[in-house]
């Protein structure tokens, strides 16, 4: 796009935002994921003066409400704002329409992870994918194999300042220096492997509808450690 | 299905309504879910709960095989992969046919939304039953998942709670921190707006409970590792409102709270130039010192802000 950013001003328009295009079929694939009636939505604010993080984003959520059904895809999936939901449900329980608006934001980092459009200022993607890579490690999160496999993949000089809270979790024994492995480690990755195939087999459905849909990148090494 | 019904009630006060047939108040018997911080992080909040809910006569079997609900982070990546860890921890709590006991808020939140829209949402089914079938796991959907925090207050009820008071907290001035989790977005129990059982618990042990604002307000714990400058302004905005209340003790009932409100205290400090040096404890730890359980056995000890101001007063 040949927007010059010096013409732009202020921290939101500075954004240069990718060619818009407008994806008919992103609002039914937001609705198809999350199970909630984006359409239902009647735009009072009420999940934007209920969240403590709004002041953060750059869309408030009343706004990627209705950027989700106008099909602003690109934008959306790149925006900062969906990365500062805490998942904490303000906004569901006010909604006067009954729209669980978390499930909404969910539904739209897991979609902005699948096509790989993250914002690399945005440490909250590497955080979320580490999780993942450690459960499906041990089947049990282990904090300490987490942050570090977090910090490697961000800042590794991170490990740094996180040592006085491992010393100060230690001394308390409040670590577990070693991973706890949840047994049936076998079980839970044929599970993770079904979530896929269930996943692909209905975005071939929705191909075939039309609707544009992205495969999840997969980590290098995953497979190896799936085996 | 959208949204979150509207639903009764049922206030720990409602003491008659909550109390349990004679002679069963010694059976309360359920599969419990330590979650990861089990062993880790939260180990004192494990070792309380059950040495609380022991001295309560509540017995806990550990579900057998659990593993990771994916807490707040597996969603983001994976909403059905989410759903599917729960459903399985779900499958394998009910195989003991017991009713499931959880006292981290992360990991309620996701086993309990999960049953409800299993229940509810014919695609949600479809799809975690596809999945469960593929490693040979089924889901009756059957048995309830409770927070430990409803266990004391409606099925064992604060009468029974109040009976075995040994030590009461007098002149401990309280506030309950909830969470974002332990109410919404739906719990059975509770107002989501204004949930009340913690408080009436702690009253129950005859702490002085003061009212508290952000009782239901985020900490911020998922985004400390990821956007440390806005996870220090939400536990600060609690801890300040904590400390102009002039409360002496916080309580909460979660493992990741908990972890949140107690350890950044320091960096707090150098960000905001107030040092907050309210402890905070477990619900299952103010529970049992008022039971007359010891130090050791409530691991009291293993907190960042030490509690023994508190516990100097009595
Ligand atoms: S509160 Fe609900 S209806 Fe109102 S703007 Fe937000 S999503 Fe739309
Ligand atoms: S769930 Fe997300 S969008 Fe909703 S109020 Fe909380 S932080 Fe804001």
């Amino acid at each position: 796009m040949a927007v010059a950013e010096s013409t732009l001003s202020g921290p939101k328009t500075r954004e240069v935002l990718p060619e818009e295009t407008r994806s008919r079929f992103f609002p039914a694939q937001v609705e198809d994921i999350s199970g909630q009636s984006i359409w239902a939505c009647m735009q009072c604010g009420t999940c934007t003066g209920s969240c403590q993080l709004a002041q953060e984003m750059d869309h408030t959520p009343r706004r990627i409400m209705e950027m989700v059904r106008t099909g602003l895809r690109e934008q959306v999936l790149t925006s900062r704002a969906i990365w500062y939901c805490a998942s904490c449900h303000s906004c569901t329980v006010r909604c006067p329409r009954g729209i669980q608006v978390t499930r909404v934001m969910i539904t739209l980092k897991s979609l902005a992870l699948r096509a790989g459009h993250v914002s690399p200022r945005d440490d909250a993607p590497a955080f979320y994918e580490s999780f993942l890579r450690v459960l499906r490690l041990f089947g049990r999160m282990h904090e300490p194999t987490l942050v570090t496999a977090y910090a490697l993949r961000t800042r590794p000089t991170r490990v740094l300042g996180m040592m006085p809270m491992a010393l100060g979790l230690m001394r308390r024994g409040r670590m577990a220096p070693l991973p706890d492995r949840a047994p049936g480690l076998a079980e839970l990755r044929r599970l993770m492997a079904a979530v896929e195939r269930v996943r692909d087999s209905e975005s071939a459905g929705a191909r075939e509808v039309g609707i544009r849909v992205e495969q999840a990148p997969r980590a290098r090494g995953e497979e190896v450690m799936a085996r | 299905m959208n949204g979150v019904p509207d639903v009764p009630v049922h206030r720990p006060s409602d003491r008659a309504a909550n109390r349990l047939p004679e002679g069963q108040v010694n059976r309360l018997r359920y599969a419990f879910y330590p979650g990861c911080t089990a062993h880790a992080s939260a180990r004192d909040y494990t070792r309380s709960t059950y040495a609380t809910f022991r001295a309560l006569g509540i017995e806990l079997e550990e579900v057998p095989g659990w593993s990771c609900c994916g807490s707040t982070a597996v969603s983001n990546v994976d909403p059905l992969l989410g759903m599917a860890l729960s459903a399985r921890n779900l499958a394998l709590a009910e195989s003991t046919g017991l009713d499931l006991a959880v006292t981290c808020n992360a990991c309620y939140a996701n086993l309990a939304p999960t049953l409800e829209a299993y229940r509810e949402e014919r695609r949600v089914r479809d799809r975690l039953q596809r999945v469960l079938d593929a490693v040979d796991r089924h889901l009756e959907a059957e048995r309830e998942v409770k927070h430990g925090v409803h266990i004391l207050t409606h099925d064992l009820g604060l009468d029974q709670v109040e009976e075995r008071v040994r030590r009461p907290l007098d002149g401990v001035k309280a506030v309950p921190y909830y969470g974002c989790l332990l109410s919404r977005p739906r719990n059975p129990y509770e107002d989501p707006e204004n949930p009340t059982s913690l408080d009436e618990l702690l009253a129950s042990l005859g702490a002085e409970v003061l009212p508290f604002e952000r009782k239901t307000k985020c900490c911020g714990g998922s985004f400390m590792n990821t956007k440390e400058e806005v996870a220090l302004r939400l536990t600060f905005e609690i801890l300040e409102e904590a400390r102009e209340r002039g409360a002496h003790l916080i309580v909460c009932a979660c493992a990741m709270c908990q972890l949140n409100l107690d350890a950044y205290r320091g960096k707090l400090r150098a960000r905001y130039g107030t040092y907050h040096d309210t402890p905070v404890l477990y619900f299952t730890q103010a529970v049992g010192l008022a039971l007359g359980l010891g130090c050791r056995d409530l691991a009291i000890g293993q907190s960042f802000v030490p509690a023994d101001r508190l516990l100097g007063l009595r």
